[in-house]
């Protein structure tokens, strides 16, 4: 997934699209009264005069699975990066290891969250809903070369 | 699936194999709507803003849960709705204003309009204690500038709720000064007590009412109350061998020009020189619903069916006044040789002819505007002609309501109770289709449904009007059989609301009951435009509830329950929100059910 900086306009629909997802409710009028509230895996942050959507980019070296000492993050099959609630101690070592700050805490289940790819099964057709969602089409998932040549 | 009108169906379709984008695609191009907005969690109130809050958990300390200023979720719902409700009564407060100027106009014998009906004069006059047409038009305007007391147009409340609405503190001195009021109240660092805003609201509510008799009540004696007539809806109401022009908007004074300017014998003998074989005025909306109910001229469709008149190939000049224009009208248009003309100082459209209408000068504007569309009829391309079929018998226009036997029926429980369907179209749910399963639901289950606005429309062509005499409930048709009335009955334009209001003040009336006890509900399912929520405070000052389709005008838990609790033991209104139409006719039962 790539960034296009310049589009970001910091709206968070992708927030909303990605705390959405989490819920069993299909609209934000329910899922927002949630109890314990949910919590979205995207996050866009200010820097500079830019304003980044980040979430985990599922890396090939994993710096928080290292990181872990109870081995509750680890690579699916698919490549997909995702943490074990039941075995995760909430101790924030990989909140820590992250090189973005991509994984967030949860003090209500006292465990660290993040993207776990949850709106699209194993990388079907359909785009990510923080990729489907965004209005001024920010966020890119595609090959890179195919990106890096169009943005040259 | 998009609507459940099989003509608008096929203008969609029309509309896609010309590349030109209606409101439904520009719908799915703004998906998702952002939930801020959506959650009313989004403030540009000031310069420190935009401000949002979270309504997901965030990092302990780090979401916001307030605006910069410290504004929290339920003071920026309850500002939001405010901004609704103040904009709405600004809508009905212009209309009312202008229909006050012509009668002064009248009293005058500056504007070329007149009485037209002397008894509604005289049972008006009655009313507001006035001996002549001048007097009742200094009363009218006074109501947008008195110092004290309160509004002359609120004579036929009675007294029990006029004193209850003084011990809220919500009973109104002038139109005017509410509306600034309202909009003082959202300035930057004003009001923030949720319940306090509501409240405002609720005043603000009442002026809405008002202005909304004013309306009715001055339309009535200029234009003649309206009788009930038998017409025709739907697209395929336009005829190709004349000059076709369309209505979109809500005074009829213009429209009523414009109508007696197409009856003007020289102006037709032009447009047959012009090589048509007639012309005729089709109204579209409110403007069309104030034409049918005095003149039976075709009401050829509602809100989202707006575009589409050009789309048709036939329709030589749109007229519009003010509000529920929708400025895609102007692009749509551009590749036919339709022409928007566009009449309304404070409702200029980019791109359109811009013909301001003046009083004094009306019937000279309302000719020059029919003229325009006249020579316009040789721009037409034969080729690009697309009128769909479909049109349907109704009779409609009813102004005289059985009150009494409405209410000895309430009594003896033969009819559940009365409702009132009304308000706009919205592309977020399938058009038309909320409007008549409702109403359905309702006759079948033994209720008097009343409908105003652009209800009518989807109840016209759905043919709900005429057929609902099989299809309502064995009580409720031997009841309609006595009284006269069908079960459902067409009222009008939205400021006919008020004729609802007036019937439900005289059920009450007759039942010596206080309207809170009286089994009545009003439900506004595809509803858009913010004037139906200022109408709604209305309804909760006079103690009805108001069911509102779609989504909720409110969007924080907190200023849900206000309005739908905080004023249940005081007036006896209250505002609910359900999505489904089918679930929305076991709420409006379940209410009625809890009255009386």
């Amino acid at each position: 997934m790539y960034v296009d900086i310049e589009k970001c306009v910091a709206c968070y629909t992708c927030k909303m699209q990605c705390a959405l997802q989490w819920s069993d409710k299909d609209n934000v009028f329910q899922a927002s009264r949630e109890v314990p509230q949910l919590q979205s895996r995207i996050r866009v942050k200010k820097v500079g005069n830019y304003s980044i959507p980040m979430t985990c980019r599922h890396c090939e070296v994993n710096p928080c699975i290292e990181a872990c000492p109870t081995e509750a993050i680890y690579k699916r099959d698919d490549g997909v990066v995702v943490i074990n609630p039941a075995i995760c101690i909430g101790c924030q070592s990989c909140i820590k290891a992250c090189p973005i700050g991509a994984i967030y805490f949860d003090v209500k289940k006292n465990a660290a969250v993040k993207c776990e790819l949850k709106c699209s099964n194993a990388f079907e057709e359909r785009d990510f809903c923080c990729v489907e969602s965004c209005p001024t089409g920010a966020l890119i998932y595609a090959d890179f070369g195919k990106v890096a040549k169009e943005r040259v | 699936m998009k609507t459940i009108d099989k003509a608008t169906e096929k203008m969609i379709s029309i509309a896609e194999e010309n590349l030109i984008d209606t409101a439904f695609d520009r719908l799915d191009l703004q998906l998702p709507q952002c939930g801020f907005g959506e959650l009313d969690l989004c403030c540009r109130d000031c310069n420190m803003g935009t401000c949002r809050i979270d309504p997901f958990m965030e990092l302990p300390g780090k979401g916001p849960k307030r605006g910069v200023c410290g504004l929290t979720d339920d003071m920026m719902s309850a500002r939001n709705f405010l901004k609704l409700v103040t904009r709405g009564t600004s809508a009905h407060a212009t209309a009312a204003k202008n229909v006050s100027t012509v009668f002064k106009g009248v009293a005058e014998g500056k504007v070329p309009y007149q009485v037209v009906d002397d008894e509604k004069l005289k049972e008006v006059l009655e009313k507001l204690e006035c001996e002549d047409v001048s007097c009742l038009s200094e009363r009218a305007l006074a109501d947008f500038s008195k110092d004290e007391g309160t509004l002359n147009f609120l004579k036929m409340i009675p007294e029990d709720l006029i004193n209850l609405w003084q011990k809220l503190d919500i009973l109104p001195t002038n139109i005017n000064q509410e509306i600034v009021e309202g909009a003082f109240r959202l300035n930057f660092g004003v009001g923030a007590d949720p319940y306090d805003q509501i409240l405002h609201a609720l005043k603000l509510g009442i002026v809405d009412g008002a202005s909304l008799f004013i309306s009715s009540e001055l339309q009535d004696i200029l234009f003649g109350t309206p009788q009930p007539k038998e017409g025709e809806s739907n697209f395929g109401t336009l005829n190709k061998d004349y000059v076709n022009i369309v209505a979109i908007g809500h005074a009829p004074v213009l429209f009523e020009k414009i109508y007696e300017a197409t009856r003007n014998p020289e102006i037709r003998k032009y447009a047959e020189e012009k090589g048509a074989n007639g012309i005729e005025v089709y109204g579209m909306m409110c403007a069309g619903n104030e034409l049918f109910v005095r003149h039976g001229t075709p009401m050829l469709g509602n809100f989202l069916q707006q575009e589409f008149a050009a789309l048709t190939g036939a329709v030589e000049a749109v007229v519009v006044d003010s509000g529920c224009v929708m400025p895609a009208l102007v692009e749509t248009a551009s590749d036919f040789h339709t022409k928007i003309i566009t009449t309304t100082k404070e409702a200029k459209i980019p791109g359109a002819e811009h013909i301001e209408f003046d009083y004094e000068k009306a019937d000279e504007i309302a000719a020059q505007i029919v003229n325009i569309a006249i020579d316009n009829l040789e721009n037409r391309k034969e080729a690009r002609i697309n009128i769909p079929k479909e049109k349907t018998s109704f009779t409609g226009g009813y102004s005289k309501l059985p009150a009494d036997k409405i209410a000895s029926a309430i009594a003896d429980g033969e009819i559940k109770g009365i409702v009132l369907l009304w308000g706009c179209n919205n592309p977020k749910t399938v058009h038309d289709r909320s409007h008549v399963e409702i109403t359905k639901g309702l006759i079948k289950n033994d209720c008097l449904v009343f409908g105003t606005g652009c209800w009518s429309y989807a109840a016209a062509k759905s043919g709900i009007l005429t057929e609902a005499t099989e299809l309502s409930g064995d009580n409720i048709r031997r009841f309609c059989e006595d009284a006269g009335i069908p079960p459902v009955v067409h009222l009008g334009s939205y400021v006919d609301t008020s004729r609802f209001c007036s019937l439900v003040l005289e059920v009450a009336k007759a039942l010596e009951k206080p309207i809170k006890e009286i089994p009545v509900v009003t439900c506004a399912p595809e509803w858009s435009s913010e004037m139906e929520v200022a109408t709604s405070m209305f309804f909760v000052a006079l103690g009805i509830p108001n069911v509102f389709g779609v989504t909720h005008p409110a969007g924080v838990a907190n200023v849900r329950d206000i309005l739908a609790t905080k004023f249940e033991d005081t007036t006896g209104g209250k505002i609910l929100f359900e999505k489904e139409p089918e679930r929305t006719v076991d709420v409006i039962l379940d209410n009625l059910k809890g009255r009386g």
